[in-house]
């Protein structure tokens, strides 16, 4: 037998692909001499790395600064309930080795930063964006219009998706969003449906796998607009904008722009809470919705952000000298209530990272009850 | 219905919004979408803020359009926001 690009296990593993009208032998050895990388380990990366590494995607660079929690382990199928507290990079890189041992795989188990910029070169055949923030997805376009480099953006909240395919001498993702979103989801609209960023992660996939194997394109330029509720898709056509700097080679005001952290201030942390919440002078405030304080809680007494953003000054139901500790699911919504407690005149603060910190902490100390 | 065009709302603007889709009739020719955006920004702080925002963008007939795109009836206007989860 004269030297083949495929082992006698790998021609049987990838026959489904190998016999399939348009793909055939030629679109798998593209699949296998493919280098992809995947920047984020997170709801989008688990399917995405899964189903290209099934695929057969010869080598992958995987970035993920970040451990399992288990909070993850609702959507990120990649993951199983033994990889909490273990890196999701590493994690990753295990999982996919075990389902397909024929490809190669660099894992980072760092966020995705500028240093990592050489990282992304013409040996590059596409970078799967797959994170959760638009500053690293300014920095993967910007790498990517630099570097000439082919990117799929996927993004989720809620009930919606979007997905693109950004290809050089097309509108880039800067073209499309100039500006990022003014306001970070509240903890109240950052919940998302488990298999939302599985289907987006799917299309991502899809579109990867099409790319790779030079099958027709259908998001290349265009952006995909999903609603999960009504399983509505619209696809946009997108433009180069003149002004960009994918055209111009001057980044605007948004090269770094800081936009997701800056709330929390006035705010406490789960010890403080457990070591304030006893004191006689102190009333603990659960500011979520009816159906979150049916569903679970840590006591204290009930008022919905709602209520609370309708109070006045000139309210007595209220003391002047009795500390409020407010709390919500992740942390927003308390530090809103705890605002306007502020603006009325009390003393309000909000429980930093909400029940989740708190379960969190919780369970790393056995403590679970209240 | 003669001179309508359909407008669909993505992600958070439908939910802050209040609504999905809608037609809405032109009532002048040509409108331009910064003409319909001042029209509709008319309905109240929301719907100013929300279409407003330089986040937003707009899409006539699946294509990304510009503020100066003319407007002409049977379009279909789409305004969606960018998505940051993943």
């Amino acid at each position: 037998m004269t030297e083949t690009i495929f082992t006698q296990q790998e021609w049987l593993r990838y026959s489904r692909h190998i016999q399939l009208p348009n793909f055939g032998a030629a679109g798998q050895t593209k699949l296998k001499q493919s280098h992809v990388v995947i920047v984020g380990m997170g709801g989008l990366g688990a399917p995405v790395a899964l189903y290209l590494a099934a695929a057969g995607v010869g080598k992958f660079t995987i970035f993920d600064g970040d451990t399992v929690d288990e909070t993850n382990l609702q959507r990120q199928v990649i993951f199983n309930q033994n990889d909490v507290g273990h890196a999701k990079a590493l994690q990753a890189k295990h999982h996919m080795l075990a389902l397909n041992p024929h490809i190669h795989i660099d894992a980072i188990p760092d966020f995705f930063q500028p240093k990592h910029e050489a990282l992304i070169d013409q040996n590059t055949s596409l970078v799967l964006d797959c994170t959760d923030n638009f500053n690293t997805r300014y920095l993967i376009n910007d790498v990517c219009v630099r570097q000439k480099v082919a990117w799929l953006y996927a993004s989720i909240h809620q009930y919606s998706g979007q997905c693109a395919l950004f290809t050089p001498g097309h509108a880039c993702f800067r073209c499309l969003f100039p500006a990022p979103p003014e306001s970070a989801p509240d903890c109240n609209t950052a919940g998302v449906i488990g298999v939302l960023p599985g289907l987006l992660g799917l299309f991502e996939a899809n579109e990867a796998i099409k790319y790779l194997s030079d099958l027709p394109l259908e998001l290349e330029n265009r952006l995909l607009l999903f609603d999960a509720l009504k399983l509505s898709v619209q696809k946009i056509q997108l433009a180069i904008d003149p002004q960009c700097f994918c055209q111009t080679g001057e980044k605007g005001k948004f090269s770094s722009p800081q936009m997701c952290a800056e709330v929390q201030q006035q705010s406490i942390s789960v010890l403080d809470f457990n070591l304030h919440r006893e004191r006689a002078n102190t009333t603990v405030i659960d500011v979520r919705t009816e159906a979150e304080r049916l569903g679970f809680n840590i006591g204290g007494q009930h008022i919905p952000l709602q209520e609370i953003l309708t109070l006045t000054d000139s309210n007595n139901h209220w003391e002047k000298n009795r500390q409020y500790i407010c709390y919500c699911q992740s942390g927003s919504r308390s530090e809103q209530a705890a605002q306007h407690l502020q603006a009325c005149g009390l003393q309000a603060v909000s429980l930093d990272g909400g029940l989740l910190a708190w379960l969190k902490h919780a369970s790393k100390t056995q403590m679970l009850h209240p | 219905m003669n001179n309508d065009i359909q407008i669909f709302y993505f992600a958070n603007l439908a939910d802050k919004l209040n609504c999905e889709n809608e037609f809405f009739p032109l009532d002048s020719t040509p409108t331009t979408l910064a003409q319909l955006k001042e029209q509709l920004s008319e309905r109240g702080t929301v719907w100013h803020e929300l279409l407003g925002e330089a986040s937003t963008r707009c899409a006539v007939n699946q294509a990304i359009a510009t503020e100066d795109a003319i407007l002409k009836r049977g379009d279909e206007v789409a305004f969606f926001p960018p998505v940051t989860g993943g």
